[in-house]
């Protein structure tokens, strides 16, 4: 199948040339090759280029080089790196500098593949934001390259978001959150995140959460992982120098994600969530083996056998219990959640 | 002295040792604890997760069957606390969400006027009953125990004010008025990743093995906890944890009030000492 993308290949070995013009002519792109850096510039001088692939280390016009004047003077060409063994700091300045990802050697037809694939479609993705809106730009978005753990370092990809996408109700919906109030005072001085013990592994650390909030970026807030990832130890909230509650913003994210399905299709604590409200509706209490065996078997059946030995150990000191415990005045409870959602929640 | 209890749902199975040992050693210590009468859930953080207004309802519940009574609600489990803590506060500071949960709680008949005074159990003994006396009630000085006091997060976070938020002290205090030593434990207000273990196992691991390094690297000899959620994180999933990073951890986890219990000499059996995964060694087996 063939598609209308062009890319360059460069390297001094012939072989890397020849193998990966064969892997991505496969894929349906067009591919060319040049053994230099020279040769590589005036190919792409003179060619209507998407994408140029260029190894980091050659004799003469080296990597770097290329790369910078291919960003010099066509920004919106992407260019990936293809780093050997040690050059990955290298590899990290070049992704400072603009490169959109890099490619480890030696690397199989796969992995070549797929991350040709992702900034191919990160291009059409920028392309058909930018197409059809009109409008000022107003914001410039930092964002992590997807495959963040091939990264030593944070590396950040810059993205563009255009005024129309934004939602400036957002804001609204979280300072009307008992604890959301101060959201406005954020001075983004990063204790937050600084302390947070997850923010490692979070899509956007708390800070840049707070500023993404304050901007209406909706979307990219409520579909990131990193509202998931906080474990609720209020370490953020007791040492923010504004007092700003970002637990409690955590949570009134939570709360809006878990109103729109389009959110939650990668974490499993929403679905926790569900069979635990369902539970606690049912029998006022907690039952912990009817939650456990409901999650699991849903979010996870291998699971189930990994904890069984540990469950069984559990069971025999008594310490689950195959049946709920229903409160008396179940029927109180009932009516106060039912109140309570027909008042419509929070916001 | 009489409080009502909330044991909140962990307490009523998985970690009935640590109501167990709760009643036992309030006993002891002249405390009356009166157990709320058909209390519910508070929600914790995973209710709180789905909808907020409900959860706080849940809580306000609670508050408003233990407002009949004019005592202190002492409550045992850190999340639970934390709950029901901040349901009273927001009650108090939100005038929106005090009129919502007013009409839930209307509709149910129910009523709340703020006036419930929660505590921790540990801040019931170390502030109420105070160490002097139970230092007088010791019988068995654990002398040269080596104990590492864990207070995890949400205890003395979100700004509850009893004590010192990064840096508390009283856990520490009342191992000492039981004749133990507290070890240097610096991170000993980490997160124990506890509500992340269903969801998100391998980063709830790390978290637990940051832990279980600094408590084994001090020479601990026991690890005692204020929650009951913080001690199924470290005594269930310990040799798990020890598994995927290579380390062979054998620390023994009681809920503090069991080591209480054997400083007042209360029979192992009735704190339901040996009700662990981590099997106890040979420091602990001395006062039993
Ligand atoms: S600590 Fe507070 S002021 Fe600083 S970035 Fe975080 S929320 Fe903003
Ligand atoms: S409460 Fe959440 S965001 Fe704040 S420090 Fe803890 S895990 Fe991070």
């Amino acid at each position: 199948m063939k598609n209308n993308v062009s890319i360059l290949v460069v390297d001094d070995e012939p072989i890397v040339c020849d193998s990966c013009k064969k892997i991505l002519t496969e894929k349906g792109f067009t591919v060319e090759t040049a053994l230099n850096g020279e040769e590589a510039l005036k190919k792409f001088k003179k060619g209507d280029l998407d994408i140029v692939i260029v190894d980091l280390k050659m004799p003469g016009i080296d990597g770097m080089e290329v790369l910078q004047s291919v960003k010099k003077s066509k920004p919106e060409v992407d260019v990936v790196m293809i780093t050997g063994y040690g050059t990955i700091p290298s590899a990290v300045e070049a992704m400072k500098l603009g490169a959109a990802d890099y490619v480890p050697k030696p690397f199989t037809p796969k992995e070549l593949g797929q991350i040709i694939s992702q900034v191919v479609e990160k291009r059409s993705k920028l392309v058909a934001e930018k197409a059809p809106k009109k409008g000022a730009i107003l914001l410039d978005v930092f964002k992590k390259p997807s495959k963040v753990a091939y990264h030593p370092e944070r590396v950040w990809v810059k993205d563009i978001k255009i005024e129309e996408a934004l939602d400036e109700n957002f804001l609204n919906e979280v300072r009307s959150t008992p604890g959301g109030e101060r959201v406005m005072d954020c001075m983004q001085c990063g204790t937050c995140s600084g302390s947070c013990p997850l923010s490692y592994r979070m899509d956007y650390t708390p800070r840049e959460i707070n500023a993404m909030v304050r901007a209406g970026l909706r979307d990219e807030v409520l579909s990131s992982n990193s509202i998931w990832m906080c474990s609720s130890c209020y370490l953020c909230t007791v040492r923010c120098p504004r007092q700003i509650k970002i637990t409690d913003i955590m949570y009134a994210l939570k709360n809006l994600a878990m109103k729109d399905k389009r959110f939650l299709k990668k974490a499993k604590s929403p679905l926790l969530s569900k069979y635990f409200v369902a539970i606690v509706n049912r029998y006022g209490r907690n039952h912990e083996l009817e939650l456990t065996l409901k999650f699991f078997l849903r979010a996870n059946p291998r699971a189930i056998l990994k904890h069984s030995l540990m469950g069984l150990r559990l069971f025999l000191r008594k310490r689950f219990s195959l049946f709920p415990k229903r409160i008396k005045n179940i029927n109180q409870l009932r009516t106060m959640v039912r109140k309570a959602e027909a008042l419509g929640g929070l916001r | 002295m009489k409080y009502t209890y909330y044991p909140g749902c962990s307490l009523e199975v998985s970690s009935k040792s640590y109501s167990d040992s709760a009643l036992a050693v309030s006993e002891l210590l002249g405390i009356e604890l009166v157990e709320l009468e058909d209390w519910n859930c508070c929600g914790a953080t995973v209710y709180l997760s789905y909808e907020e207004l409900i959860s706080f309802s849940l809580c306000a519940r609670n508050l408003a069957l233990a407002e009949k009574y004019d005592r202190d609600l002492a409550v045992p489990c850190s999340s639970c606390y934390t709950s029901l803590k901040k349901t009273a506060t927001y009650i108090q500071e939100n005038a929106e969400l005090r009129d919502k949960i007013n009409q839930a709680l209307q509709a149910a008949g129910l009523e709340y006027k703020g006036k419930v005074n929660i505590k921790h159990l540990l801040e019931v003994y170390v502030n109420d009953i105070g160490l002097d006396v139970i230092k007088s009630k010791v019988k068995r000085e654990l002398k040269g125990l080596k104990v590492a006091p864990y207070y995890g997060c949400q205890i003395v976070r979100p700004l509850h004010g009893f004590d010192d938020p990064e840096s508390p002290t009283s856990l520490d205090r009342l191992t000492e008025a039981l004749g133990a030593t507290p070890i240097y434990f610096p991170n000993k207000t980490s997160c124990c990743g506890s509500s992340l273990i269903a969801t998100n196992e391998e980063l709830a691991f790390r978290m637990q093995k940051d832990l279980l390094l600094c408590v084994s690297g001090n020479d601990a000899e026991v690890i005692i906890t204020v929650c009951p959620l913080c001690h199924m994180a470290l005594d269930a999933y310990q040799k798990k944890v020890g598994k995927m990073y290579g380390f062979n951890f054998k620390i023994p986890v009681l809920h503090f009030t069991q080591l209480m219990g054997l400083a007042l000499e209360i029979p192992s059996k009735k704190l339901g000492i040996k009700t662990g995964l981590v099997p106890l060694n040979k420091a602990l087996m001395a006062y039993i």
